[in-house]
This record gives C-alpha cells, structure tokens and sequence, in this order.
C-alpha cells in the first residue's frame, strides 16, 4: 500500500489533518458551537461547487468561501448574542443551496468525490498546504495555548486580564475555515464535521485534564484516520466514510469502558462500606 | 486609584447609569449593593473597561486588576480542566505561556497554597464542591499578584458555610496583601469591613458613609 506515492501522499495529508483537526475543532465544541463545523463544511462544499463550476482549482474557492462563511457567522454572532447560533444556521442552508444550484453546473463524478473524499484526488497542492495549516496550527497552540483556553474558559475574565480575545477568537475561527476547505478532498466535506466533535467526545470519556484531552483526542484522530483510510484501501470504500465509522466505532468502545469502570469503582466502593 | 468622572451609560437609548462620580483609592475595601438589575454589575464593567462609559470619563491609574465574575459560567461543571490548570490562566498575558513556565509553576504552587487548594490541584473542576470552585477562582485571579481585585457575587449558589468561609478569605486577603478590593454582595454583613459601600439604585449611585451601613435594599 505504501509504495504507491498516491497513497503515501493521501497518508500524509490525512494524518497532519488527523493532529490539525481536534487542535482547532476542540475550541468550538468547548464553545458549545460544535455546528459551527456543519456550517463551515457546507460552505466548502458550496465553494468546490463555484470552482468546478468556473474553472477553477476548486480546492482554493473552497478555502475562499469558508473564510467568508465563518466572517459572516461571527458577524450575526456579534449582532444577534443572544443569539449566537442563528449565523450557524444561516451559513449552514446559504451554503448546502449554494451548492445543490451549482451542481447543476459540474460534472457529478466530480462534485461527488468532495462529500466524502477521495484518495485520488489529493495533489501536491494539496500536501504543501496541507503542511503550510499543520505548522502554522501547531506553532498557534504551541505559543498561545493559554490564552486559547483562558479565552474559551471565561472571555471576559480574560479580556480583563488584558488578552486580545478577539484577535485570539479571529484566528480560531480563521484556522478552523481553511482546516475544514483544505479537508474536503481527504476527509470529505459531508463527514469532516465529525472528525471535529467524535475524537473530542472520546478524550471526554477520560475525564482528563485539558491538556491530556488534547493529546487523546489528537491519539484518537490520528488513530481512526489511520485505521479509515487503510480500511478505505483494501475494501475500496470512501475514505472520509471510513474513518468516522472508525472514530464512532472507537467512541463506542470508549463510552463502553468508561462505564465499566464507573461501575466497578462504584460496587467497589459499595463492598469497602459493608466491608467497615 | 480608580476615578468615575461624571460617567453615564446607556443601553439601546435606556440610562442605565447616569452621571457617576466616585472615587476609590488604594488599598480601600469597597461594597457595592443594590438591588437585581439596579446596574451593580454595569457599574463595575465600567470599572473594568469591558464597557465604555456614553459619557464621562474612567481614570485607573494601575493596570493589575483581576476579576472574578458570577459563577454562571457552563464550563464549570463540564470543562475537562484540573485545579491547577485553571489557576494557571490567570497568568496567561498575550506573551507565549511558553517562555516562562518554569517560574510560573512555582508561583501557581505558592498561591494554590495561599488559598488551601494545593492538595486538591489533580482534581478535575467538575469534581468539587461550590466553595472549593470559588477557591479556585479566586486562586486564578489571585495568581497574577493583581492590585486590585474585583468581586462579582462570587457567593451565589453557595451554601452557608462556604460563603462565610469565602468572606473570611476575601477580608483575610483584603489585609494581607493591602490590596483594593471592590465586591458586590447582596448581603451587608459580607461587608462589614469594608471602608465605603455604593448602593446603586435607580441608575444613581449613592455612597454609604460609616455608621449609615445599614440601608434596606
């Protein structure tokens, strides 16, 4: 499998995706704005439309069209608080019409092998990007880790400490756009959304600190990435489908374990009482 | 020191607070009263520079203030974040945290000592009680070695013992460290020690001199 540089190249881009993922999609689904991926996939979607539709690399209106979706999402969040969700869904239905009107104009072959990737598809294009996001996340969160999580944690508290939330929240969002546009060939865009939320969900299940929940969840990731798109090889099934089966599969099992563990540390406990 | 000039602030054309004058000096023990909407928290969101006053002016000669808001915040009870993590963020500046670990590690260890919470630093936040939690807040907004430190109700939802436990801490820390603390309280036995009390009221702010403590709100 690995002598083809097709597959190495689709290993490459899906494992740097695997770590970039969890790192920029955690903040979200600590802001309870776990959607926010959705929306931001149908606009990648609606993007690699209006490229397959005009000529162009669709890869690069994808990102153009996710950067404006999340400037918009911010904006409604901004100008309706209280209702902070209401961008979500706007960009969330603005982007799956955008899409289903442009497809009228692509091939479907074409348009088919975004919803949930293609190992084919990936290019060198894609892998320079692919490493130009990974290394611009990692130093992000390398440096500012904790004026990310002081910001998530309480941002009020944190403006007042003098952190420039909003630069912080600017450059999340930012991130998270070009992650989801640049993972719609590997991962697809239909599925990318819940590689965001399911290795975070897993690391929940450990009842870990912040930090340690990061590298869980990046295990998890880079584990059901691996494991998908191997399986996507043999078994000539699509690649972003297979590894969020893999990620539920393993969020199963952890949601298994953890309850066992409940248990038995409850019983435990409930015996050492009859036992005094 | 910190000086409200003739400060008035509205919402959507409501006054919320209108013309402002008080003035709180260095190492004062200042409570601030009044009853739910009356303006207290607007009051000291102006003090904090989270909002900017409609008209009039907000002079705060010194920069290290820390804040401790209401416990409403849905990340307490969920957030995958031990003790000492939290107390950590308190010294997160726009420098990276990076460059400077090994000295804060030992200056979030002396303060989870201060507070009392040093043996609970492994616990993760959702795990503790309604006191320790405020003990970790304060600790977070402690860690910074801040001049003044503002108090948001940071009783609310707390049983009986742990509240008296928190106003025993803040009055301790009050003298200790000669800090100025601003707190907002419903209660005015929490404020006994305190060297001037503002009740807002009906957008004014009145201050309650000595001896005249003891107002109905």
């Amino acid at each position: 499998m690995f002598q083809s540089s097709i597959m190495q190249m689709a290993f490459a881009v899906g494992l740097l995706l695997a770590i970039t993922i969890p790192l920029v999609g955690s903040t979200a689904v600590y802001k309870r704005l776990s959607m926010t991926g959705d929306a931001l996939a149908h606009s990648s979607l609606a993007g690699v439309a209006i490229g397959l539709a005009a000529g162009f690399n669709p890869l690069l209106t994808s990102v153009l069209v996710c950067i404006v979706s999340i400037l918009i999402i911010e904006l409604i969040r901004k100008r309706f608080s209280k209702f902070s969700e209401l961008g979500v869904a706007v960009v969330l239905s603005a982007g799956i019409g955008i899409a289903g009107i442009m497809t009228s104009y692509t091939k479907v072959g074409n348009f088919d092998s975004y919803l949930f990737g293609s190992i084919l598809l990936v290019d060198k294009l894609e892998l320079y990007l692919v490493i130009g996001l990974f290394v611009i996340v990692g130093l992000f969160y390398l440096f500012f880790h904790k004026q990310i999580f002081a910001t998530i944690y309480n941002e009020e508290e944190a403006k007042v400490q003098g952190i420039h939330t909003g630069i912080i929240n600017f450059v999340q969002s930012l991130l998270l756009a070009l992650t989801i546009a640049l993972s719609a060939k590997t991962i697809g865009s239909l599925v990318v959304s819940s590689l965001i939320v399911l290795p975070i969900a897993t690391a929940l299940q450990f009842k870990k600190n912040y930090l340690s929940s990061l590298i869980i969840a990046i295990i998890a990731s880079v584990l059901s990435t691996f494991i998908g798109l191997t399986g996507s090889y043999y078994l000539d099934y699509k690649p972003g489908s297979t590894i969020v089966v893999v990620a539920v599969i393993l969020l199963l099992i952890c949601l298994f374990g953890s309850a066992l563990v409940s248990f038995i540390k409850t019983k435990n406990s409930r015996l050492k009482r009859i036992g005094k | 020191m910190i000086e409200l000039q003739n400060v008035s602030f509205s919402f959507k054309d409501e006054k919320v607070l209108s013309d402002i004058n008080i003035r709180i000096n260095d190492s004062e023990f200042i409570g601030v009263i009044g009853s739910n909407g009356a303006g207290k928290t607007t009051l000291i969101r102006l003090i904090l520079g989270i909002l900017k006053p409609t008209s009039g002016k907000v002079i705060r000669t010194d920069k290290k203030i820390s804040y401790v808001s209401q416990t409403t915040s849905l990340n307490d009870s969920s957030f995958p974040s031990s003790v000492e993590e939290i107390v950590g963020l308190g010294l997160a500046t726009n420098r990276p945290f990076i460059f400077d670990y090994k000295k804060n590690k030992k200056i979030i260890e002396d303060t989870m000592k201060e507070v009392g919470i040093y043996d609970i630093r492994k616990k993760l936040v959702s795990e503790l009680s309604g006191g320790q939690l405020q003990k970790v807040k304060i600790a977070k907004a402690l860690v910074s070695s801040p001049t003044i430190f503002v108090l948001d109700e940071p009783d609310a939802g707390m049983d009986e013992k742990s509240h008296q436990k928190l106003i025993e801490t803040i009055n301790q820390l009050h003298s200790d460290k000669k800090m100025t603390v601003i707190f907002i309280s419903h209660h005015m036995d929490d404020l006994n020690n305190a060297d001037n009390i503002f009740l807002v009221e009906n957008g004014i702010v009145h201050s309650v001199k000595e001896g005249e403590k003891h107002v109905s709100i």
